[in-house]
């Protein structure tokens, strides 16, 4: 029992880890929450289901479609709704992402209806059981998959000399830009990588649970919201720790407290959090400069 | 609204405008009705996010606190309409002191998603909790106010009510706001290392927000449950959260007069394009968008203040 | 001398940088004391001590005998202790009274309740608290520009408009950073005299943090030099200018002091 929560938990924490990668790579640069994040999230997944539903495209080619139709969305929303905005109030581009967020949500919802939509793949409803731990299909390709790109991020940001170009803009913008590094390039990549990670998540969450709809965004967001906080905002090593442990607690305690108040858990652990630490478990503190 | 004269002219048309319109029909007194309704709501959010800064994205669980502590009250007390007003202004008052405690020292982003959070669980419980509140299914049965053994019927009585508590609204948070009290908000809006270096101790004047803006949804709240005799979860969603928030920034945050243009703005726009009702939500993230890249301070923003706090007159004398 | 404000071996670090390291610092009534040193010697890290904004690390401030290491400074302001702002910080969307009022002690004291209900006795004493503001602004010399938006007055104006707000409080210390900066030479000696008229009219003790080594000279009664964070001279501007490691200081220091 105690280990197959735990395994259901640490599947529903890397999706999460995937998502928070989202907000913690815009908030590392910007400093800004993308609030339309979740919504991205969601858009990924009906472009999935719509790949594979409508254009009968196998299972990878969805991911793959998905995950560039996604990122490019990403990039338009950041370089429409949010550079325009980068000197002004902090508040400001905050209620543009609300803007953001609102109209992909009805966007959907116009598109697709306000209803939940079947994942139509056989793929991932078998199951695998090892010892006493009943591991479904899906959840294996949930959890190699991510942590592949988990890996692959990791390596790009650590190995190659984008990822450290982009290291360096979000340790401060402008510093990278007196270094000659193109910082409009490395927002729109943060902006790309992002979208394209949330959508891979989408369309294992829409398998996973069987279910699509427009509002999915909403608690996938604050979920990874808080994930990333939990890691330590910025921190893209803390996004994914945060996912995992976010999941696997708000599983557990779904177990033995209560499934219907499962949200109540993870905004709860939010709240605690930013009171005793808001920089996170692998977050640096600034100084705050007067 | 700059002179008293203009103010009085504005406030006595409203009250006459029913009776200057023979037949006027259910529908228009309806939709008046519900402006009044957004009015109060984004008058009320406007204290919190424009004054004081504080980006809330939870105002629709506020309403909703307040339109189930109203329904609760009146059906299992068979207590007044009145009672249950004041009932749900203290009690919302209360949710919001209780949320801003801990939020309040939160940054921006952080505090959106928190109280985000929290309309979202509040809605939860609203559809959870079926012994107390039915769930999915609602309240319904609420009684009509009454006033001196005479029951609320008539659209138009509801039409004077909401409009009394408009006003009453209006006025209590237009002098708040023009004391010492909002010219601290704003200070610490603007720059709470300033704020604090002039003497102003920041977290009680966010939680005066916070409870003030919360006792004022639950005000419209009360009203809402009232007149349509029925509470559901399904009134107190995120998006009308936004849509609230929306009038707040299209009419001009820190703004009382912008908060009352906004909500009749987003509550006549969809009636009049009714036809592109399946664009409605579409074309309000639209608006917000361009609004914050265009027109940042709403059509009716703070530039258009004439008056400095304390209610001098500009150029000096007093007014 | 009495002394109004005592600093003892006080510290402070950001993780590892030692940016004040022991300072010993006293400010006697009736002064005019300046901080000197070149960029990033710690002055106005030193102001974000005396202000609150920044705890000490280790060591004691005293004010008026009493320690005020944990004030926030909201409460420093209630004890006496008032600042300016390196780059003029005012609510530039609000009116020079609305920036001088926010500062009034008073300001702030009205209840809620008394706000609603506002009476005649309270219109009154808003009135009074509004004149004592333009009174303050009188002797900065603003009270012709009211109703101007702070944002759009000339940059001196804005830092006298600062100063105004600071004295609103009854501040009894008054502390400038870098009062004179952006100025000309001319606007510069001005300042100097409103300095010294402002300290004698309002009877308060100013710590001032300048870059201009001739204003200083003029100004001050007292100097105190530091470097990297740690104090290397005090005295009157005769003894500081003869001072060798001062001397070094500023002419082997690898920043420049303007």
């Amino acid at each position: 029992m105690f280990l197959q929560q735990l395994v259901n938990g640490l599947t529903i924490g890397v999706i999460y880890a995937l998502i928070a990668l989202g907000y913690t790579m815009v908030y590392g640069i910007l400093k800004m929450v993308n609030f339309a994040h979740g919504d991205i999230f969601m858009f990924g997944s009906f472009l999935g289901l719509f790949f594979m539903k409508h254009l009968h495209m196998p299972l990878y080619l969805a991911f793959l479609l998905s995950a560039a139709a996604t990122s490019a969305i990403g990039v338009v929303i950041e370089r429409v709704a949010y550079r325009p905005l980068r000197t002004a109030d902090r508040i400001v581009p905050l209620i543009s992402a609300l803007g953001v967020s609102t109209f992909l949500v009805s966007l959907a919802q116009k598109l697709w209806g306000t209803e939940m939509h079947p994942f139509p793949t056989a793929f991932g409803r078998g199951t695998v059981t090892v010892g006493s731990i009943t591991f479904s299909e899906i959840q294996i390709l949930i959890l190699v998959l991510s942590f592949i790109l988990m890996l692959g991020l990791h390596l790009f940001v650590t190995r190659t000399k984008t990822g450290t170009a982009m290291r360096a803009t979000s340790m401060s913008l402008t510093n990278a830009a007196l270094m000659g590094i193109n910082t409009n390039h490395m927002i729109s990549l943060a902006f790309a990588i992002g979208s394209a990670l949330a959508a891979c998540a989408g369309i294992m969450v829409g398998i996973y649970y069987n279910a699509v709809y427009p509002t999915m965004g909403y608690m996938a967001g604050i979920n990874a919201f808080t994930a990333a906080v939990l890691g330590g905002i910025g921190s893209i090593p803390g996004a994914m720790l945060g996912g995992i442990l976010l999941g696997v607690v708000e599983n557990l305690g779904g177990a033995y407290i209560s499934t219907q108040y499962q949200s109540v858990i993870s905004f709860t652990i939010l709240i605690i959090v930013l009171m005793i630490r808001p920089t996170g478990i692998l977050g640096k503190k600034d100084i705050n400069k007067v | 609204m700059r002179s008293r004269a203009g103010r009085f002219a504005i406030v006595g048309l409203l009250i006459l405008l029913p009776l200057l319109l023979q037949q006027i029909d259910d529908y228009i007194l309806h939709i008046a009705i519900i402006i009044g309704i957004y009015a109060i709501l984004s008058l009320s959010l406007n204290v919190i996010v424009g004054y004081a800064g504080q980006f809330a994205l939870g105002h629709a669980a506020f309403y909703g606190i307040g339109a189930y502590t109203a329904a609760l009250i009146m059906l299992h007390g068979s207590a007044s309409f009145w009672l249950a007003l004041a009932a749900a202004a203290a009690v919302t008052g209360l949710f919001g002191l209780l949320l801003g405690s801990p939020v309040i020292r939160l940054r921006g982003d952080y505090l959106g998603i928190v109280t985000l959070g929290f309309g979202e669980i509040v809605r939860l419980i609203f559809v959870n909790w079926v012994d107390v509140t039915r769930g999915p299914m609602g309240l319904p049965g609420i009684p009509a106010p009454s006033l001196f053994g005479h029951a609320f019927t008539e659209k138009i009585e509801f039409y004077y009510l909401i409009l009394a508590l408009v006003l009453l609204t209006y006025f209590i948070i237009n002098r708040i706001v023009h004391s010492g009290i909002g010219l601290n908000l704003l200070t610490i809006r603007e720059d709470e290392t300033l704020a604090q270096s002039v003497g102003i101790r920041p977290n009680p004047y966010k939680l005066l927000a916070f409870s003030l803006g919360a006792c004022f949804a639950g005000v419209a709240g009360a009203y809402w449950a009232a007149y349509i005799s029925y509470v559901s979860p399904d009134s107190f969603r995120y998006l009308d959260s936004v849509n609230i928030l929306a009038m707040v920034i299209l009419g001009g945050t820190a703004s009382l007069p912008g908060s009352i243009l906004g909500a009749i703005l987003l509550v006549l726009a969809p009636e009049i394009l009714r036809y592109m009702n399946d664009y409605r939500m579409m074309l309000l993230g639209l608006a917000i968008i361009l609004m914050m890249i265009f027109k940042p301070s709403g059509f009716w923003g703070e530039k258009h203040r004439k008056y400095n706090f304390y209610g001098l007159a500009q150029k000096g004398g007093r007014k | 001398m009495d002394e109004l404000l005592k600093l003892e071996k006080v510290s402070i670090r950001f993780g590892g940088l030692h940016a004040l390291t022991d300072i010993d610092l006293s400010v006697r009534t009736g002064e005019i004391l300046a901080i000197i040193g070149p960029n990033g010697a710690g002055k106005t890290t030193l102001f974000n001590l005396l202000t609150g904004i920044y705890r000490p690390t280790s060591g004691t401030i005293t004010y008026k005998n009493r320690v005020i290491n944990k004030l926030k400074p909201y409460e420093r302001v209630k004890i006496g202790i008032a600042r300016t702002f390196q780059n003029a910080r005012l609510l530039k969307n609000m009116t020079v009274l609305e920036n001088v009022l926010v500062a009034h002690p008073q300001c702030n004291t009205e209840s809620v309740l008394e706000a609603i209900f506002l009476t005649g006795r309270r219109r009154e004493r808003r009135a009074a608290i509004a004149q004592e503001c333009v009174e303050v602004l009188k002797a900065v010399g603003l009270d012709h520009k009211l109703d101007v938006l702070a944002g759009s007055l000339p940059y001196g104006e804005q830092r006298l408009l600062e100063m105004a707000r600071a004295l609103v409080t009854r501040c009894e210390l008054l502390l400038l950073d870098e009062p004179a900066a952006g100025m000309n030479p001319a606007e510069k000696k001005q300042l100097v005299e409103k300095i010294r008229q402002l300290s004698r009219e309002f009877n308060i003790e100013i710590v001032l943090i300048e870059h201009d080594i001739g204003l200083i000279m003029n100004i001050s009664d007292r100097i105190v030099v530091l470097d990297h964070g740690v104090k290397i001279a005090e005295g009157s501007a005769a003894e500081i200018q003869q001072n060798p490691k001062v001397i070094s200081a500023y002419l082997g220091g690898e920043d420049d002091w303007d």
